[in-house]
């Protein structure tokens, strides 16, 4: 009974013990340094140019709930044959290990982009600690400026600024939460291409000066960095950018960016402006919701993919004016009617701009074509993604128009 | 095996499909997958049809030997020396596939989690508590397994069901994948997804009553069948990737990508947790069934004691493998045609010849 006691007590101690070896080699907070966004530019000595937006950390103890991460972040740039090679001199040049688990962005310059960025994809892929949903961003600048001109005004803590940000197409459309899964799942895709977050810097110098533009134009229809705006945050992420395989080949606008979202029924809400078919020199603001999903079909006609799109919409008039009645059968008719043409317009200059211009499907129309091939052999000699560019496509805009006066 | 140790019909269903949904969480659809492309849901659909079948027959093969399993049915066909060579590949078997379960998942783990720990110190905290639970035999291994399964059957749906959002059912097309010989012919090879039979053509002695075999058989291949099929449906429809990559864990790719809202992400830890109760129950399965058949061939009084010899040779082969690359070239190339021999045809063939006999020992008996 007693050398039962002793195992027991014995193995109890093992037990104990074993649950302790975790303090071994233990890797607190201070021990890491918690990156909230990497930028990749092309290096100036080495073939790389690696940028770690790093959280700074402050006392948990501090001023109750939330994060524990302080107003600031610091950037730390390195140039390096590789990610991997970076992220070891960095280790060794702030004596912490680079932690990767709260990487909310991956941002990669333009001039890189131009050139393949599969090198890189793979590589963060392949990292555990990196999170799939990580924002995938091209910006219009360096990339390390780009991080280093993040100053969040409204949010405190940068990884949440990050994560607030690309989070705001959900209610604006003019861009695209695009992650490094999808991008990745995109790059290897048989039936589409990538594409990615266009960001950059908003300053007087970049903004837009075409003075063509019309009112309903203007809303939407600029890219990342051109919108004119006034603010003490300067980056903006508006449109996305277009990737052949894994090189770079255009951009979109954010009105541009809304039509994908249409397309690829991703849209949430979204404001837009639409011509006044009461005067011509004023907009009407609608706020779109799509309630049903776009309904696609791919058709070969000789040899030529056709696309038939049928969008579907509801719109709540948000603008008012005193001289007319928008709760009028007959005016919310005709204001149906200037919306579908708007839609349709943007939405087949979209498309014709992926296909003609670009020459890449990142609407996935692929997928309703695969179908009609029995192996994987045949589908590949058909080259989906080359016969792309010979589409032509058909839109029709179904919008339900309502007026939203309801109170006053 | 203490011959008093009996389990119910749910105990048996439950330990069955544990053995194939621990192999799901192992990558065994990735290996679908790779061989055949898009049309991989269509080919689990005809394997299962098989193995439903195949289960059909072994039922009724194993009918004229009631509280028999295949070691003593070879001995019925082919005295000691078949019982014995029976023995010797059944163990074999049972070691290799548990070794490389047990170092397939140490090794996952600690590229996920414990960088920094030595390899031997998670081989050894996986086998500790399949020594103490295998020693106390199969019946509390199947009580405890009874909690487990269903959390783990539950686990996977809600993978399933949660990344539901990122389904694209085109990616089921083209619905031949990589041809129709691929899918059917050479495709007929994805039937070892169901060496679960392995397991099975031992349980009848443990059972309480072994006329309710046929119903465990048919009910544990029929729900392994239906989470294979969805875990392939799942992975397929999600990424676009999976027929051409060898993913190391792809289930786990499922759950890296799981959010319940803005609030709730990176869930992914709580699904390893059940993973690793999944791996013991598999291993204190493995261990319990390997110690009956050694005390079958040995006739030696206490078989419990052979669990140390046995969870020591588990830990010796789990070292055999150098890196997760090898284990998957033997879990893909090796461990899959020895399943199809040694539990498709050889035990066929002796439960065929062996109910052939019987039935001439009963006609020259009347």
């Amino acid at each position: 009974m007693r050398v039962k006691k002793f195992i027991i007590l014995i193995l109890i101690i093992i037990l104990i013990l074993t649950s302790l070896t975790g303090c071994y080699s233990a890797q607190g907070l201070e021990t890491l340094a918690y990156a909230v966004a990497i930028g990749i530019d092309k290096g100036d000595n080495e073939h790389l140019k690696l940028s770690f937006q790093f959280a700074i950390l402050g006392n948990s103890s501090g001023s109750g709930g939330g994060s524990s991460q302080s107003q600031e972040s610091t950037v730390t740039t390195v140039d390096c044959a590789s990610i991997d090679a970076g992220i070891s001199l960095i280790d060794n040049y702030i004596s912490k290990k680079v932690n990767l688990s709260h990487c909310k962005a991956v941002v990669i310059s333009e001039e890189l982009a131009y050139e393949g960025v599969s090198e890189y994809i793979f590589t963060l892929v392949n990292d555990l600690e990196m999170r799939p949903d990580c924002n995938i961003i091209v910006s219009k600048c360096k990339a390390s400026d780009y991080l280093e001109n993040s100053q969040p005004t409204l949010e405190s803590v940068s990884a949440r600024y990050y994560e607030l940000t690309l989070n705001s197409s959900e209610y604006t459309g003019l861009t695209e939460n695009v992650t490094l899964e999808d991008f990745y799942s995109d790059m290897l895709s048989t039936t589409n291409q990538p594409h990615a977050i266009l960001g950059g810097i908003n300053t007087d110098s970049t903004h837009s000066d075409d003075k063509s533009k019309t009112p309903y134009d203007a809303q939407g229809s600029y890219k990342a960095g051109e919108t004119p705006i006034k603010s003490e945050t300067v980056l903006e992420n508006m449109g996305l950018a277009i990737f052949y395989d894994d090189k770079l080949v255009g951009e979109l606008t954010g009105m541009e960016a809304l039509c994908h979202l249409l397309v690829v029924n991703k849209l949430e809400s979204a404001t837009i402006s639409v011509p006044s078919p009461f005067n011509k020199d004023s907009v009407i603001n609608l706020y779109i919701a799509s309630p049903k999903d776009t309904k696609t079909s791919v058709k070969f006609v000789n040899g030529t993919p056709y696309i038939d799109c049928e969008v579907t919409i509801t719109a709540n008039i948000t603008s008012f004016d005193d001289h007319f009645d928008y709760s009028n059968e007959e005016n919310l008719k005709l204001i149906e009617d200037y919306t579908n043409t708007y839609l349709e317009q943007n939405i087949s200059s979209y498309l014709y701009k992926t296909s003609k211009e670009y020459k890449c499907d990142i609407a996935n129309l692929g997928r309703h074509v695969v179908s009609n091939y029995l192996t994987w052999e045949e589908w590949i000699e058909s080259d989906w993604l080359y016969n792309y560019q010979n589409s032509f496509f058909s839109v029709k805009v179904d919008s339900n128009v309502k007026s939203r006066r309801t109170i006053y | 095996m203490n011959s008093l140790q009996k389990i119910g019909k749910i105990e048996a269903v439950s330990l069955l499909i544990m053995i194939t949904i621990t192999q799901i969480i192992f990558n065994l659809p990735n290996t679908i997958i790779v061989n055949t492309g898009s049309s991989s849901w269509i080919n689990v659909i005809y394997i299962s049809i098989i193995a439903v079948l195949f289960c059909f027959l072994i039922c009724k093969l194993f009918k004229p030997f009631a509280n028999s399993d295949i070691v003593d049915i070879s001995e019925f066909l082919g005295g000691k020396v078949l019982k014995i060579i029976v023995s010797i590949l059944y163990i074999a078997f049972f070691i290799f596939s548990a070794s490389i379960i047990l170092r397939y998942f140490a090794s996952s783990l600690k590229l996920i989690y414990f960088e920094n720990s030595p390899l031997v110190f998670l081989l050894l905290l996986f086998l500790i508590p399949v020594v103490i639970v295998a020693k106390l035999g199969i019946k509390p291994i199947a009580h405890v397994n009874l909690i487990i399964t269903p959390v783990l059957l539950l686990s996977l749906l809600v993978i399933l069901f949660s990344t539901f959002t990122d389904f694209v059912p085109e990616r089921i097309y083209p619905i031949l994948g990589f041809g129709a010989k691929e899918t059917f012919l050479i495709g007929i090879n994805n039937i070892f997804a169901f060496s679960a039979f392995a397991y099975l053509y031992f349980i009848i002695p443990y059972l309480k009553n072994p006329d309710e075999f046929k119903k465990i058989a048919i009910s544990s291949t029929i729900i392994s069948a239906v989470y294979l099929f969805l875990s392939v449906l799942c992975l397929i429809m999600v990424f676009p990737f999976i027929s051409f990559t060898e993913e190391m864990l792809s289930i786990y790719l499922l759950t890296r990508i799981i959010e319940f809202g803005k609030f709730f992400q990176r869930v992914d830890a709580i699904f390893i947790f059940i993973w690793i109760l999944s791996t013991l129950s598999f291993l204190s399965i493995s261990t319990d069934i390997i110690a009956t058949i050694f005390k079958k061939i040995t006739k030696i009084k206490n078989d419990r004691e052979m669990v140390y010899s046995i969870t020591s040779l588990i830990f010796v082969f789990s070292f055999i493998y150098n890196d997760i690359a090898i284990i998957k070239y033997i879990q893909n190339v090796i461990l899959k045609y020895v399943t199809i021999i040694l539990v498709f045809i050889i035990s066929l063939i002796i439960l065929i010849f062996a109910n052939i006999k019987s039935k001439r020992r009963n006609y020259n008996a009347s």
